[in-house]
């Protein structure tokens, strides 16, 4: 009999404490921007771009505070729960909530699917990215500055200091559908190797404190 | 009930061997697992806890196998000697999200019956940040022995804790080895004295002997000696033997030596379990 498959994510809501509410939070202000820039979208989009999927990183951290920050958590590794509903599984829930989110954003900014895709794309990258770092470093603080840094750098650089691995589109209007699929497949495989490394390193975190 | 048993376990870290050769057939009730820091306690509780492969060798529980983490995960409980866990959430949430992860059926009344358990129950509301840590270790507990498991594995019971928590610790450790296994490993010499029955001693990844607390303590039978000196005297003795304990006595010290023949003016004395593990790590280590 293989190991079951077992959610409790009221729980984990609430084990992030005030943290979970950023996102939410951040989705309100974006929202805020539309008014404030008289509805520019010159200004609007890079703006949207730059803030909006970098913290999609945010639950995929602080999910597993508790889990592998926190000197207790190999308890958990010793339930009768797959490595694989705690860990990847829970963040993709979790994401699918921030892509509803973005869903709203978009939709109360300017409603067009290719934003949405745009971001969504960039949303699951940086997700990704924060599961990986996570599990891999341990630490919030850590995880966080590196979503943050590879921020900072691509924007700062154009996409210039890593092209290859830039998943940003620095564009000031909306693009055909097919143009933003068609960038957005990189994104996507990129993220999908975070996503599958993370879960590896889940797996196999045995270090214990 | 059946026995737990462990066969020729070896547990290697890259080149390390932190386990070598471990074979133990373990009782149901309180079994203690006795010995110094890097014996290798902890790495045995965590590869009865699954957390980590055995490198070679078996382990088996009645018809449960260890190559089947996924059905011992099932029957095991483990508090790891540091359980420091969701510090902003009550103590019956924790419990029931514990409930959660190990499929218990009828949460409510078994966390009911566990808090009334490890006497919990008025603090249930508190969160987990607000407690002692004497109270910590009681949630530990109840944790644990959700899902009423067969095996229940406790590292370091009663590490970092008061001297008043540590006696209160040790009295519900003692009451939980009714129809289980309980696995108690320590350094601290009456942790054991205080809770089980039979117990093993471990040293350098080695088992050195095993047995009951009788039996471990008799290792030492004519080989304890009390000798009384001058408090001049005290350093010179202390040089020509091997002192595990000295008491002082006015303007006199009161020692226990171990040693294979009398000192000169000693007196024989009845072996105590601290007594006989000191003598089987000495032996062991020449
Ligand atoms: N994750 C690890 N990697 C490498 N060596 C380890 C690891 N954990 C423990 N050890 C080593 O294995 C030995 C036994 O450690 P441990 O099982 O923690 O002993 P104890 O719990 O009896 O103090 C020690 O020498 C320790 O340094
Ligand atoms: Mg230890």
């Amino acid at each position: 009999m293989r190991t079951a498959m077992r959610f409790d994510l009221r729980f984990d809501w609430r084990v992030m404490g005030t943290a979970a509410y950023v996102p939410l939070i951040v989705a309100v202000v974006m929202t805020l921007f539309e008014p404030l820039m008289r509805g520019s979208l010159r200004q609007l989009i890079p703006a949207l771009e730059f803030i909006w999927p970098l913290f999609a990183a945010w639950w995929s951290i602080f999910l597993f505070q508790d889990v592998l920050e926190e000197p207790g958590g190999e308890t958990i590794f010793s339930y009768p729960v797959s490595r694989f509903s705690l860990g990847i599984a829970r963040a993709a829930v979790f994401f699918l909530g921030y892509a509803m989110l973005t869903a709203w954003v978009v939709g109360v900014i300017d409603f067009s699917l290719s934003l949405f895709v745009q971001l969504l794309a960039e949303c699951y990258f940086y997700a990704g990215l924060g599961f990986f770092a996570m599990t891999l470093l341990r630490r919030t603080g850590w995880s966080l500055s590196v979503a943050f840094c590879y921020a900072g750098m691509q924007i700062l650089t154009g996409g210039k200091l890593i092209p290859l691995l830039n998943v940003y589109l620095f564009n000031q209007e909306l693009l055909p559908l097919d143009l933003v699929l068609q960038h957005s497949l990189p994104t996507l495989v990129m993220g999908t190797v975070l996503w599958g490394m993370g879960q590896w390193s889940f797996q196999k975190s045995g270090a214990y404190h | 009930m059946d026995n737990l048993i462990i066969d020729r376990l070896v547990k290697k870290y890259d080149k390390h061997t932190a386990l070598n050769d471990v074979s133990l057939e373990i009782t149901p009730g309180m079994y203690g697992l006795l010995g110094p820091n890097g014996a290798g306690k902890t790495t045995l509780m965590r590869v009865l806890t699954t957390l980590l492969p055995a490198t070679e060798g078996e382990i088996r529980l009645g018809s449960v196998s260890w190559k089947q983490a996924d059905d011992v995960r099932r029957i095991t409980g483990y508090l790891p000697q540091k359980f420091a866990l969701y510090k902003h959430i009550r103590v019956e949430e924790v419990l029931d999200h514990v409930a959660v992860l190990k499929g218990v059926g009828d949460r409510r009344r078994e966390i009911e019956t566990i808090l009334e358990q490890v006497n919990l129950t008025e603090h249930r509301k508190k969160k987990m940040g607000q407690l002692s840590g004497g109270m910590v270790r009681r949630v530990g507990i109840a944790q644990a022995l959700l899902g009423d498991p067969r095996l229940v594995v406790v590292d370091e019971p009663t590490a970092g804790l008061d001297p008043e928590e540590r006696i209160r610790f040790r009295r519900l450790l003692r009451s939980l080895g009714r129809d289980k296994i309980v696995l108690i490993s320590t350094h601290i010499v009456e942790d054991i004295e205080a809770t089980c029955d039979r117990a093993a001693i471990l040293h350098k990844g080695r088992l050195v002997e095993q047995g009951s607390i009788d039996r471990l303590g008799g290792l030492a039978t004519g080989k304890v000696w009390v000798l009384t000196v001058p408090q001049q005297d005290f350093y010179e003795v202390a040089e020509a033997y091997d002192v595990i304990a000295s008491h002082r006595l006015g303007d006199r010290y009161r020692l226990r030596i171990l040693a294979d023949t009398p000192p000169p003016g000693a007196v024989c004395a009845a072996p105590t379990l601290e007594d006989g593990y000191l003598y089987a790590m000495r032996r062991d280590a020449s």
